[in-house]
């Protein structure tokens, strides 16, 4: 009796066993097919359905166009965005609308409100180069907007994205784009990264404020040191480094310059020096015709041989390797250090935070080798460039029009003007002139989660007026590092062919260029050796394709 | 080397005969034991969805994997993967990086754990063992990220170790601008982070040797050492063989979080690996492919390294873990 009992028992458990791991699997079914629930849900929720909308779209065609007014019927669209957690679980479009004050605030919020879609995230990361996105294109369970970067590091580009089913061709109604479509048209270069070598447009772009572009960064120093030392304010990077030399024999225990080092071998970001020898890292053009590749310039050579003189010297931090922005920030404010060399805002954090008595800060534009030489901005090539993320409308979207309309809405005056500044009266005023103020930061920061009405995040959209966002000192140094005269960047768009060349190879030639410079610099490694690196540059790395196919890219979009 | 290879062949033999004596026909087997087969079952099915199932997945290796078509659907490109990786002028240097600090780690961290165990099993008092023994393994809870960030902080100029360091008359330089540093100054991170979860399963070994055989060792006049060199270490013999097999297996595994986060292009001499080397490829577009076919590498290398482990493990001590 005791023995069947335990046999009974036995095969209780191993049943109860087995039927756990089924209803586990079960789950993951279970979970697919209500996560298409929602934009079934948002179909029955928008007023102007999809076949609604293409008999309407019918109609409109035979009748002429229609003018299509903001907001629209509410819906609610899913996208893949970080956001933080809003608290309240998934709400219906109505529900959210409701209430705009609890629930359509902060900066994606307030483009709900104007445009009448209600945006809910599925908390997937944007960076399409991580798992978590690739877990999401591959289970097929997509949002309305694919937010993505697919132009950077998806293989075959957004051509293969738009064949492969993940997201469409926004030619497909280019009715349901009007804003967008103007835009393009008066931004040629924008379209030409937006549209795929067959002519399909791919994405609604995030285009990067020009004007406060990632060269806001470049060398502060303590004025009033200068100022003790009785020299001039350093043009030339001969006269920078006398200072320097200065600053050690009278300060011993002053570090005369720290940055970190990866600004060594990021694109152009030490251009602030290197500018003295009219180049950069990794790839530049100075004659507006002929890319050039720094390891292959005897200039380059120079700018590193220089740099090496100045650690042999002791006039770089010796913590170099490994100093982070946090430990440059925090030396220059404590007084550790006189000069650096570092993005605007962390300058001005520092300015900010020191409390050494009498201490004032200056910026200095980049450093010449004579002062008649052109300063060039390594980075931009004139063009404006769409950024890292931009936003697709998916192919397995239910509300195709709504997408589109919500996303051309952020290129219309009214949208552009809430991406970029928020909600007047709320976050904004109008000057006498129409001009926008923003209102001061703790005023635009309503609620304890910090949710800006103003400019909060990255979107579809051009990003303006960058510099309002910046306190006095921060735009101050800003501006200074922004002064050049001529465009010397090489970055631009690439086709399928030039993008498997360039992918294939620059990450290899960078880790070594990266490897070689530091070892120059830090003496590690012989300038004697120059020519041997040039050559294992050319031989084993293919530095040359790599070159060939920038300078293909250069040519073609800027001639 | 003879002797040795008497001893393997021997060895074989013996666990043939073995086997043939202890079986049982299986059917007879089957039909006394069928409860424990069927309790048995459900993770053997668990193992055969989630782990050997899955196994054809590596098959993307050998393919230009796309995820739109599929696994089957993408297309075969055969060894490309494979040459791609062993085409890497530095690839040498990737594996020589990755067995140093995998033997360094291994030697070391077993030495640490080994003896951190023997310490606290010495321990008299139970409530200071307790109380050490879980301040010991508080740093194991600590990300990695935040004590990557500490042991950058130390081995700035001004930072801990220089300071150690200058006791000794060395001039204060920045450790992770030194391309020999970085191995000693890694382990040192491991070590602090682990040992004192490493040492529990020692721990745990020890307390089951029976306090019999000290009471008569000490009847016998042994102090405490020659009980820990007679009666401990054996008693924990077992356990350290399976645990070096398994350390064996994952001797080409080293995670590149740590390396990520501590590294830089000064000291990539001595502290890029394959894994570091896989993850800044990997970011240029989504190659799958690639890493699955490093992976597979590593994978590969593991399971021979462990094989010859254990089959020397087997030979020498008796003890092996297959």
């Amino acid at each position: 009796m005791r023995e069947r009992a335990k046999k009974l028992l036995s095969l209780f458990s191993v049943t109860a066993l087995c039927a756990g791991m089924l209803v586990g699997c079960g789950e993951v079914d279970n979970q697919q097919s209500s996560s298409s629930d929602p934009g079934q849900e948002s179909t029955g929720q928008q007023e102007s359905g999809s076949t609604e909308s293409t008999e309407q779209a019918d109609a409109d065609a035979d009748a002429g166009p229609e003018e299509f007014t903001y907001p629209m019927d509410h819906v609610k669209l899913t996208l893949n965005y970080s956001a933080e957690e809003n608290g309240w679980g998934s709400l219906s479009a109505e529900e959210a609308f409701s209430d705009p004050e609890k629930y359509l605030m902060g900066g994606i919020g307030v483009l709900s409100q104007g445009s009448g879609a209600y945006i809910e995230t599925n908390g997937i990361t944007a960076d399409s180069r991580g798992e978590e996105f690739m877990y999401m294109l591959i289970s097929h369970d997509l949002p309305d907007i694919i937010v993505n970067c697919f132009h950077k590091s998806y293989k075959g580009g957004p051509a293969a994205a738009i064949d492969e089913g993940y997201i469409i061709d926004l030619n497909e109604h280019p009715e349901w784009m009007p804003n967008y479509l103007a835009y393009l048209e008066e931004n040629p270069d924008v379209r030409s990264q937006v549209t795929t070598d067959d002519g399909r447009i791919w994405c609604f772009a995030n285009i990067e404020d020009t004007e406060y572009a990632m060269q806001d960064r470049g060398i502060v120093f303590r004025k009033d040191i200068l100022d003790e030392l009785q020299m001039e304010v350093p043009v030339t990077i001969d006269e920078f480094e006398e200072v320097l030399r200065a600053v050690k024999a009278k300060y011993p225990d002053m570090i005369p310059f720290s940055s970190e080092m990866r600004w060594l071998y990021q694109q152009a970001m030490l251009s602030s020096i290197s500018n003295a020898y009219q180049c950069a890292y990794p790839f530049y053009c100075v004659d507006g015709e002929n890319v050039q590749f720094a390891m292959y310039d005897d200039n380059f050579k120079a700018f590193l041989q220089r740099m090496n003189q100045w650690w042999e010297d002791g006039l770089i931090d010796p913590d170099f390797p490994s100093v982070g922005k946090g430990d440059v920030r925090g030396k220059l404010a404590k007084g550790e250090l006189f000069a650096a060399h570092q993005q605007a805002s962390n300058s001005a954090t520092s300015v900010n935070s020191c409390e050494i008595e009498g201490a004032e800060f200056m910026a200095i534009p980049a450093l010449k080798m004579q002062e008649s030489d052109t300063v060039y901005n390594y980075l931009l090539t004139g063009m404006k460039t769409i950024y890292t993320f931009n936003f697709s409308v998916s192919a397995t979207s239910q509300n195709v029009e709504a997408a589109m309309r919500f996303c051309d809405f952020c290129f219309s005056e009214e949208g552009q003007t809430i991406y970029n500044f928020g909600l007047e009266g709320l976050s904004y005023t109008r000057d006498a002139q129409g001009n926008i103020q923003l209102l001061p930061k703790e005023e635009r920061y309503k609620d304890e989660k910090g949710n800006g009405l103003a400019k909060r995040t990255c979107w579809a959209g051009e990003v303006i007026g960058e510099g309002m966002y910046m306190d006095d000192v921060e735009r101050e140094f800003a501006d200074i590092y922004n002064h050049f005269d001529a465009y010397a960047g090489v970055d631009t768009p690439m086709n399928d062919e030039e993008s498997a060349v360039y992918g294939s190879y620059f990450a290899d030639l960078d880790t070594y260029c990266q490897e070689k410079m530091i070892g120059l610099v830090l003496g590690t490694e012989s300038f004697d050796n120059w020519e041997t690196i040039q050559a294992t540059c050319r031989d084993t790395y293919h530095a040359d394709e790599v070159t060939a196919v920038i300078q293909s890219a250069y040519t073609r979009n800027l001639k | 080397m003879s002797r040795f290879m008497t001893r393997l062949r021997a060895n074989i033999n013996d666990s043939r005969i073995e086997h043939r004596a202890n079986t049982m026909p299986w059917k007879k087997d089957l039909k006394k034991n069928w409860g424990l087969y069927l309790f048995v079952l459900p993770v053997i099915a668990y193992y055969l969805v989630f782990c050997y199932y899955p196994m054809y997945g590596a098959t993307i290796a050998f393919r230009d994997y796309n995820p739109a078509k599929g696994i089957l659907g993408s297309e075969w490109v055969g060894l490309k993967h494979f040459i791609s990786f062993f085409s890497y002028p530095d690839v040498g240097r990737l594996f020589r990086n990755t067995m140093i600090m995998s033997v360094v780690g291994l030697v070391v961290g077993r030495s640490a754990s080994i003896g951190l165990a023997l310490m606290f099993h010495e321990l008299r008092y139970k409530r200071l063992k307790k109380i050490t023994q879980t301040i010991s393994i508080f740093p194991h809870f600590i990300s990695m990220v935040v004590t990557c960030t500490i042991c950058m902080q130390f081995c700035m100029t001004d930072g801990l170790f220089n300071i150690i360091l200058g006791w000794f008359g060395v001039a204060p330089k920045n450790l992770l601008g030194i391309p020999e540093a970085f191995v000693p100054v890694r382990q040192i991170m491991h070590l602090w982070r682990s040992v004192g979860w490493d040492c529990i399963i020692m721990l745990a070994a020890m307390s089951g040797v029976d306090q019999q055989i000290y009471e008569a060792a000490r009847l016998d006049g042994c102090g405490r050492i020659q009980q820990m060199r007679h009666i401990t270490l054996p008693a924990i013999a077992p356990t350290r063989v399976i645990t070096l097999i398994m350390a064996v297996g994952s001797l080409l595994s080293v995670g590149c979080e740590d390396i990520i986060l501590l590294y830089n292009p000064a000291i990539y001499e001595t502290a890029d690996v394959i894994s570091t080397y896989v993850y800044r490829k990997g970011l240029v577009e989504f190659s799958f492919s690639y890493s699955t076919a490093v992976g597979l590498i590593n994978s590969i290398l593991n399971i021979i390294l462990l094989l010859i482990a254990n089959k020397i493990s087997k030979t020498v001590t008796e003890t092996s873990l297959l």
